[in-house]
């Protein structure tokens, strides 16, 4: 019995732990998200998220406030709070077909609406906009190589 | 007179014989028994089970190396990353809607 047993447990017992702490889905503790995580989390029409440490190239990470509008509401409501324009009918039209229009900026992080804090980079957040999903990405910035990686992530340089 | 070694079964029978009779031991298993003594076949069997159980322990620890790494290799990123959604989302679709902003940006 014991001959079976003992290897056997060296076996399942490692292999259940690293299953359990690597598929185990790593949650963000309420007192660690951000303060636009926070403004949006009760709106019925959007869907927003705070990733921490998303990977934004081989060894930076950067903090990341996702939302998503779900209907017109929640469109109508980002719009206005990230001051995201109407299109022009040739670029609506190309997003009709499906294309996306994605435009990157840097915004403050006291207020994303207003314009970029020339005084100090690090006051500004990259904030993505895609008019395809409906939704807005805002990636907390500390380093100015964090802005770098964000907006050069694909380019090979 | 030569040393016979008994594997498993074998040497599991002579010592139950042994240890039920140990003033009595029918032929062949007496003169075994005589001839390498009890403690002796006890010892040995004892170290070989030992050393099969080593072996085994052995074989085990590096199939367990080997799967964990590769459960921890092939776990999703949505589960390695740490995150909070406000409704029932996937995590994967969050990550995917940052990725596309990222990969499409002008």
């Amino acid at each position: 019995m014991k001959r079976i047993l003992l290897p056997l447990l060296i076996v399942v017992v490692p292999v259940a732990a690293t299953v359990l702490w690597a598929w185990w889905p790593r949650t963000t503790p309420p007192e660690r998200v951000s303060d636009l995580y926070r403004r949006y989390e009760h709106n019925p029409h959007l869907t927003v998220a705070y990733i921490e440490d998303f990977p934004v190239n081989d060894t930076l990470t950067v903090d990341v406030t996702t939302i998503r509008a779900l209907d017109a509401a929640g469109w109508d409501t980002l719009a206005k709070d990230f001051r995201i324009e109407p299109l022009p009918d040739i670029l609506q039209k190309k997003l009709n077909e499906g294309k996306d229009l994605v435009t990157t900026f840097l915004a403050p992080k006291v207020n994303p609406a207003l314009s970029m804090d020339t005084t100090d980079l690090l006051k500004n957040n990259v904030v993505g906009i895609s008019q395809l999903i409906h939704t807005v990405s805002v990636f907390s910035i500390e380093t100015e190589s964090q802005i770098n990686a964000v907006v050069n992530y694909n380019l090979k340089l | 007179m030569e040393r016979k070694k008994l594997k498993g079964k074998e040497l599991e029978a002579l010592l139950s014989v042994a240890a039920a009779e140990p003033d009595g031991l029918p032929g062949d298993v007496a003169a075994q028994a005589t001839a390498t003594g009890m403690a002796g076949f006890d010892a040995w069997g004892r170290r070989r089970q030992r050393n099969d159980l080593r072996r085994r322990c052995l074989a085990a620890a590096v199939v367990s190396l080997l799967l964990c790494s590769f459960a921890s290799v092939t776990a999703p990123e949505a589960a390695r990353t740490s995150m909070v959604v406000n409704n029932g989302t996937p995590r994967a679709q969050v990550i995917e809607g940052v990725r596309q902003i990222l990969e499409h940006k002008l």
